[in-house]
Order: C-alpha cells, then sequence, then structure tokens
C-alpha cells in the first residue's frame, strides 16, 4: 500500500504521464466565462497554434458536420459553425489525443476514458439545455474534463484496482472514498489541482471538484449538478466503466437543484444514443 | 462449422442460426437477456437500455423492454424457433451509483429487469437463470454450441450462471 501522508503536489509532481493542454486550449477555456469571449478572440487563440488549428479545421470538415463545402481557415469556420461550436471544438480537440489512450489503473482500454468523458458532456449539455440552470457550454467543457485526475491517478492504482475493490465492499465504501484511504485522494481532488494550477475558471475547478459530492460544494454550482447526473446517465448506459465501475452515490438534491426530473433523465438516455453514435463518427474521421 | 462471434451493442438485438457466441459487453443498468431455441439451434440476444419507450413510436425496438422482448422472440420464430420451447437468461441491471439515496424511479436498473421480466412472462419465455441487481458493470455471454451462459465483471472472471438447453 502506498503511504497516505504523500502530499496531493507530491502525487502530481512524481507522476510522468500528466494530462496537458497547450496554450492555445487554455486561453480559450478561461474565456468560457468572459463576457468579451467572442467569434474573433476564439479565433485569436486557436490561430496562434498551428497544431490546434488543423485538428480544429479537421473536426470541423468532419462527415457530423456534413458542411456543402470544406471550411479552409479558423475564421471561417466560426462564421459558419458558431463561436460555441468552434470552442467545444478546440476544446474537444485538445484533450481526444491524451484521453483516448488506455488507464491500466483504471482498467480502462483505448478510448474508453476520452468516450466515458464525452458522454458525460454531452449529457451534462443537454440536460443543461432542458433546464438553464448554467450555461449548457460550460456544462460540455466540465463534463469533458471532469475525471482528469484519473488520467494523473491512474499509474499509482495498476494492480491494485481489485484488491481495492474487494476493500471497498467489505467496509461499504465508494470508490473515491477507497482512493482516499490508500492514496489521501480521490480523482476529483487530484483533477480539481490540475485545472487549478492551469487556471481554469472557478466554475471548472469546483465541478471538478464536486463531480462525486454536489452537496458538498460551498455554494450551489449547477454546472457540477449537471455533470453529477451527466456521469450518472452515462454509468448507467455502461459508456468507459472502469474496474471502478458504479460504486459512487448518487446525491438526488443535485436533481432538485437543477430541475431535473426522472423523466427528464429518461429523455437523455432515449436520445443520448444517436447523439453518442453521431459524435463518434466525427472521431473515426479525426483518427483514420 | 465455425462458430459466429457477435457483440451486441447498446439497444441491438441480434439473432442468429447455428453456432454462435453472444454477447453484451459493458451493462451497467441496462439488461442483457440471451434466448435460444435448443431444437431448431436458434439463439438471440437484446441489449436493452430503458423499461419503455419515451417517444410514440420508437426507432429501435432493441432499446426498450417493451419492444425488445417482443421484437426477439418473433425474430427467432421467423428462423424457425419455437415460443414453447424458448428457454432466457438474463443480467444486467445494476445499480447505477452506490448508496440507499438513489429515488425509485431513478433505479433504472431495477425498473428495466422488472420490465424484462414482465416481458418474458408475457411471452411465456422461461428465466433459467439471472444475475442481476448490484453495483458492477457486467459482460454476458451466451456460447449456443453448449448452452453457457456466463457473467464477468471488472473485476471478476467469467462465472457460469446457466446452461441452457
Amino acid at each position: 500500500m502506498i503511504s497516505s501522508t504523500l502530499k496531493l503536489e507530491d502525487i502530481v509532481r512524481k507522476t510522468s504521464d500528466l494530462p496537458t493542454l497547450p496554450k492555445a486550449a487554455l486561453n480559450v477555456i478561461r474565456e468560457t466565462e468572459s463576457p468579451t469571449s467572442s467569434a474573433a478572440t476564439v479565433a485569436h487563440h486557436i490561430g496562434m497554434d498551428q497544431a490546434l488549428t488543423a485538428r480544429v479545421l479537421r473536426l470541423a470538415n468532419s462527415a457530423y458536420f456534413g458542411l456543402a463545402r470544406q471550411v479552409g481557415d479558423i475564421q471561417e469556420s466560426v462564421v459558419i459553425l458558431g463561436m460555441r461550436n468552434v470552442r467545444n471544438l478546440a476544446i474537444v480537440a485538445s484533450t481526444f489525443p491524451w484521453m483516448s489512450k488506455p488507464l491500466k489503473g483504471y482498467r480502462l482500454g483505448p478510448r474508453q476514458m476520452w468516450t466515458h468523458s464525452f458522454c458525460v458532456a454531452v449529457a451534462a449539455k443537454e440536460l443543461a439545455l432542458k433546464t438553464r440552470k448554467a450555461d449548457p457550454d460550460l456544462a460540455f467543457t466540465a463534463g469533458l474534463l471532469h475525471n482528469i485526475g484519473k488520467v494523473a491517478l491512474s499509474v499509482w492504482l495498476e494492480n491494485k484496482i481489485e484488491a481495492m475493490m474487494n476493500v471497498a465492499v467489505r467496509e461499504n465504501l465508494t470508490f473515491d472514498q477507497m482512493e482516499r484511504k490508500l492514496l489521501g485522494f480521490s480523482h476529483a481532488e487530484v483533477g480539481a489541482y490540475l485545472a487549478d494550477q492551469w487556471s481554469l475558471p472557478k466554475v471548472f475547478v469546483e465541478a471538478i471538484l464536486y463531480h462525486h459530492s454536489p452537496n458538498e460544494s460551498p455554494q450551489p454550482n449547477p454546472v457540477a449538478d449537471y455533470v453529477h447526473i451527466g456521469d450518472y446517465i452515462t454509468m448507467s448506459v455502461g459508456l468507459g466503466l472502469g474496474a471502478d465501475g458504479l460504486r459512487y452515490e448518487f446525491y438526488p438534491e443535485a436533481l432538485e437543484r437543477v430541475a431535473i426530473d426522472h423523466a427528464d433523465i429518461d429523455e437523455v438516455l432515449d436520445s443520448f444514443l444517436e447523439a453518442q453514435e453521431s459524435y463518434e463518427r466525427m472521431f473515426d474521421d479525426f483518427t483514420s | 462449422m465455425t462458430t459466429t462471434q457477435v457483440l451486441v451493442r447498446l439497444a441491438d438485438v441480434q439473432v442468429l442460426e447455428g453456432q454462435a457466441v453472444l454477447a453484451c459487453v459493458g451493462l451497467g443498468s441496462c439488461v442483457g437477456v440471451a434466448m435460444v431455441d435448443p431444437i431448431a439451434k436458434v439463439s438471440g440476444m437484446a441489449h436493452i437500455m430503458l423499461p419503455d419507450a419515451v417517444t410514440a413510436k420508437p426507432e429501435r425496438p432493441g432499446k426498450y423492454a417493451t419492444t425488445a422482448i417482443n421484437y426477439l422472440v418473433e425474430t427467432m420464430e421467423r428462423l424457425g424457433a419455437q415460443r414453447s420451447r424458448l428457454i432466457a437468461a438474463v443480467g444486467g441491471g445494476a445499480q447505477v451509483c452506490f448508496g440507499p439515496t438513489v429515488p425509485a424511479m431513478l433505479a433504472l436498473g431495477s425498473r428495466n429487469v422488472q420490465a424484462v421480466q414482465e416481458q418474458l412472462k408475457l411471452h411465456k419465455v422461461k428465466c433459467a437463470g439471472e444475475d442481476v441487481g448490484g453495483n458492477a458493470g457486467r459482460t454476458l455471454t451466451f456460447d449456443s454450441t453448449t448452452g453457457k451462459v456466463t457473467v464477468r465483471t471488472a473485476t471478476s472472471p467469467d462465472r457460469l450462471l446457466c446452461t441452457l438447453r
């Protein structure tokens, strides 16, 4: 067992395979909440990074959007697809390369972490579109990033997860409680630490931190609530389930806070599959 | 004779004649139903997501318990199966999220299991084995050559649930 006297900073410092986001993508995310954010500023940030520009254009030109003709530059893609779409594409294009790698510690195969994160993003956005207690784009980005802590913690859990699950069952613990017992921190805390290190807006740091415990948020955070419910929906259909499985607590108070009921959840589940399949086609183009 | 291997995806129903291995991978609250007519050697599997259709005209019969079992039975009959000989096994329907605080209407896993059991009863299909509930994601596999239905979770190897014959 690992000593629980390790500090969170030590864990992050000693992890060689930390997730990274290019500066241009960080600037795009940091601006999500900014009132001065515009099509021009989003295009400017993306345009500063050639590799990111190329990836965003590939996604914009994928079969998913079905454009009549190819878009040739970011300004044009913003005009045709809209600023919000292009901003989300930039975040998606920056996270896909490392989120699609397998995470041995959690027993997640290639693309499973990605599929889960992306589906939570889609579900959180769909929920936010229903009741508008938060900007649906914020819910999307927070959903995409909610499990980044797993990328950092995975290596620490290799060959331990079966034993951890056995202890969790025996002692009636959720998996995040079990992470805390073993390492001193959960993947939510590690993810929030990383997001804070990247200077992401507080709404994302807190949504990542409280995605398994939204009632602990000091002030209401509807983005964390949407991600919590989106995570529940994605786990329901078994998308990107690791060895930690379904062993997380659900807080029904989150439903009340963002005015979502079980019929909304059934509806999102019902439309979710078609949405997820069409999004997956976007990435088939991306990886081919 | 070669054995066909078929992955039954979310909201999908697959029916085959002859030797086949059918599997539902990563069942959370979804329910996998394996079914066979051992005499006609027709096998099938459904990967059911929801108890009942939310939309008036469901596009995918395999998505809902209320349409999937009927679709599975009728498709198997078209390939020569007889309803009176059909036997089934059921796996999945886990409680998504841990703890006693999940409201009954959100307990999708148990709602799915209940709806599947009702539909099997309605279609007079005998259920020979089930592995449902709990907190683990499952993989349900049916080998029509041996009739064996096995269940695996992320942390435990294949376990024999029952033999359909």
